[in-house]
């Protein structure tokens, strides 16, 4: 399951690996600022009913994210020209937190090709009383605190715990470094990068899926995203109780049933 | 030997127990911590500080930025530079200097070191630090993965500013204009010198290297936490084939001397403790955005001065430690000088930035340091190096200049 493809575009200058696995719609997932170190059990709840392709964003695995600069456009622009390479005319987009940003983008570009749009946990938006957590400057103890509802539990200390072999634990945390790097670009110092002036281009049916107690993007978000996404045509807001800003990962279940759900009642 | 005073300006009066009460000496301070008053005294004690260090006999006095800082209160250092251009006539004015990714559009350094070259006949050196992560990104929000390239932007443009005699436009990919013409020019041909003061990314050594500039390493943590980073310098020079002129190469050391040995303990050390303990507490969270540094400095483990890490070399140390490590030296002039001239040897460093004001320590204090090493010190140092290299990364100043008071333009 966690074989990664790989394809060049644009004269090699961007390698790109993808997860693909499934059968079904296409239905593209975009991962956030954490990055995909595994095709995770959602993804596979997911597979069973789409063909879920899966690319890492640059910086996250996959090269080029120098030829961004801070272009939100570059990177829009890139993740379609992956899905062109792929053949995948009119894909189920999920997104989640800097990659629900991303398909939001995707959807405001191109909103003809976008079958359905799920944003869950997106990014991309900024309300001044209700500012999204600083998770650049926390410390990985403090990360895992605002990211998960439960930050004790063992899917939550997973991810402060390094592999025994120190070569093998300064890779990891290069790697996260790395990611969280090429994330600045379109999230630091905040990550409104006038997205709310864009989101009315979309048309596609949309779904925003929400923990209940996301600490890094709260829920009011959920609301501001509801009221511009005028030209949606419809648009359903799931909150999964028992769920942190890792709500697929937390609660899988309940997660990815509310989007196979989604995908059917809205043909 | 060339020796310069480098002030940091810090805010004497951080409470007792700031440690405990707040995270960060920066980024997140609050500024309900300042009080104004004792700052208009602050900011003019810390001028005649330096003015006096200049009458001393110092070749040069170092100003520098940071913002959102409580140990660091020149968020405009050439502001600082143009209090102190007409009141030192002799020493060098270094300003170590802009962070040039920080100012829009950049060309505004070109504009306010040209001036303040001309204002002191040809004494400035131009500094141009890529300034650190708790500047640049948390404080003024550059993005961390993009501050490089805008560094390295800003310095083609100034570059292009100073030398272009024709108005030019610019095409940058940060900075678009398209009238480049700044008026004035600088008084040193082609430019002022220029230093890039560092923390240690290794990049940065092989681009200051082929620009042939002048690279200072600016630690808190003394000669011999330097060793490793200035060895792995000049190993760059060596495989470079440059010139292995000391004078290419700056470090700032803590410095306070006393009458003996025993009385530098007793004026110094609460100081000290002040400076390591409540002046370097920074939130780990602010040391090092993802991104700031690059991956190569990560993977050749260099350590982020501030935060976690750094914490592990300074947290709970008692004098006798600081003294030991060499994170100061101090103690009487002799003890001072030998040591010295250890590190100075060690390092290989032509330019020498002493940090002789440390933490809270009051004027008087400062005055009788600076007077002791300028007299004792000082001239024992100086004739280091001398005899066998040239210093080409000096100002070249006017040998006729205007006196203030007196001035008379023809």
């Amino acid at each position: 399951m966690n074989e990664l493809h790989t394809l060049t575009l644009r004269q090699g200058r961007f390698t790109v690996k993808y997860y693909q696995h499934g059968t079904g719609l296409p239905l593209v997932y975009l991962h956030g600022a954490g990055g995909l170190p595994a095709f995770t059990p959602d993804l596979e709840k997911l597979a069973h009913t789409f063909t879920v392709t899966a690319p890492l964003h640059p910086g996250f695995g996959s090269s080029g994210e120098e030829h961004f600069h801070e272009s939100v456009l570059a990177f829009t622009l890139h993740t379609w020209d992956i899905l062109d390479a792929l053949g995948i005319e009119e894909p189920i987009l999920v997104g989640h937190s800097l990659g629900g940003m991303l398909a939001a983008e995707m959807a405001a570009l191109e909103p003809r090709r976008v079958k359905k749009l799920v944003l869950v946990s997106p990014a991309g938006l900024w309300l001044d009383d209700c500012p999204t957590a600083d998770f650049f400057a926390m410390k990985p103890e403090e990360l895992v605190g605002a990211a998960f509802a439960n930050p004790q539990s063992d899917l939550a200390r997973a991810f402060l715990t390094l592999p025994q072999d120190k070569d093998a634990a300064n890779e990891v945390l290069i790697q996260r470094l790395k990611g969280l790097a090429a994330a600045s670009r379109f999230l630091w110092p905040l990550p409104d990068r006038g997205l709310s002036e864009r989101l009315y281009r979309i048309r596609a049916a949309t779904l925003l899926l929400w923990g209940e107690e996301d600490k890094i993007i709260p829920l009011r978000y959920a609301h501001a995203f509801r009221a511009l996404l005028t030209g949606s045509a419809t648009v359903t807001l799931t909150v999964i109780p028992h769920a942190g800003h890792m709500v697929l990962l937390e609660q899988p279940e309940a997660a990815t049933q509310a989007i196979i759900e989604f995908c059917r009642s809205h043909p | 030997m060339k020796v310069n005073w480098f002030h940091l300006m810090p805010y004497r009066w951080l409470p007792e127990d700031f440690r405990e009460r707040y995270r960060s000496v920066w980024v997140d301070i609050p500024s309900s911590l300042w009080d104004a008053r004792k700052g208009h005294y602050l900011y003019n004690e810390y001028l005649d500080e330096l003015e006096f260090a200049a009458q001393m006999g110092v070749d040069g006095v170092c100003v520098n930025e940071h913002h959102a800082n409580a140990y660091g209160l020149m968020p405009s250092p050439n502001l600082m530079a143009a209090c102190l251009a007409r009141r030192i006539s002799r020493a060098n004015l270094i300003v170590l200097g802009d962070s040039l990714a920080l100012y829009n559009p950049p060309i505004r350094v070109a504009e306010e070191f040209a001036m303040l070259d001309c204002i002191t006949g040809g004494r400035l050196v131009a500094g141009f630090p890529v300034g650190t992560s708790m500047d640049d990104n948390f404080a003024y929000g550059i993005v961390p993965a993009t501050l490089r390239e805008r560094y390295y932007e800003a310095h083609d443009l100034i570059l292009k500013a100073w030398t272009t005699p024709e108005p030019f436009a610019f095409n940058g990919r940060y900075t678009k204009l398209r009238y480049v013409n700044i008026w004035p020019r600088p008084l040193q041909h082609p430019h002022p010198p220029i230093w890039v003061p560092g923390g240690g990314s290794i990049e940065t050594w092989d681009w200051v290297l082929d620009h042939d500039y002048a690279y200072c390493y600016l630690s808190y943590f003394g000669y011999q936490h330097a060793k490793r980073v200035m060895d792995g310098f000049w190993e760059k020079v060596a495989q470079k084939g440059a010139e292995p002129n000391p004078y290419r190469a700056g470090f700032l050391q803590l410095i306070a001397v006393a009458e003996t040995d025993a009385q530098a303990e007793k004026d110094y050390s609460k100081h000290v403790d002040y400076f390591f303990n409540r002046c370097l507490h920074v939130y780990a969270g602010f040391a090092d955005a993802p991104g700031y540094r690059t991956e190569a400095t990560i993977r050749a483990g260099l350590q982020a001065q501030v935060g976690e890490a750094a914490d592990m070399f300074r947290f709970g140390l008692s004098w006798k430690e600081f003294v030991e490590r060499g994170y100061i030296i101090t103690g009487s002039p002799a003890t001072v000088r030998d040591r010295l001239i250890e590190a100075i040897k060690g390092l290989r460093i032509g330019q020498l930035m002493v940090l002789q004001q440390i933490g809270s320590m009051p004027k008087e204090l400062v005055l009788k340091n600076v007077e002791l090493f300028a007299k004792e010190v000082m001239p024992a140092i100086k004739k280091l190096w001398a005899d066998d290299w040239q210093d080409r990364w000096c100002p070249r100043p006017l040998a006729e200049r205007a006196i203030p008071g007196q001035a008379v333009a023809q």
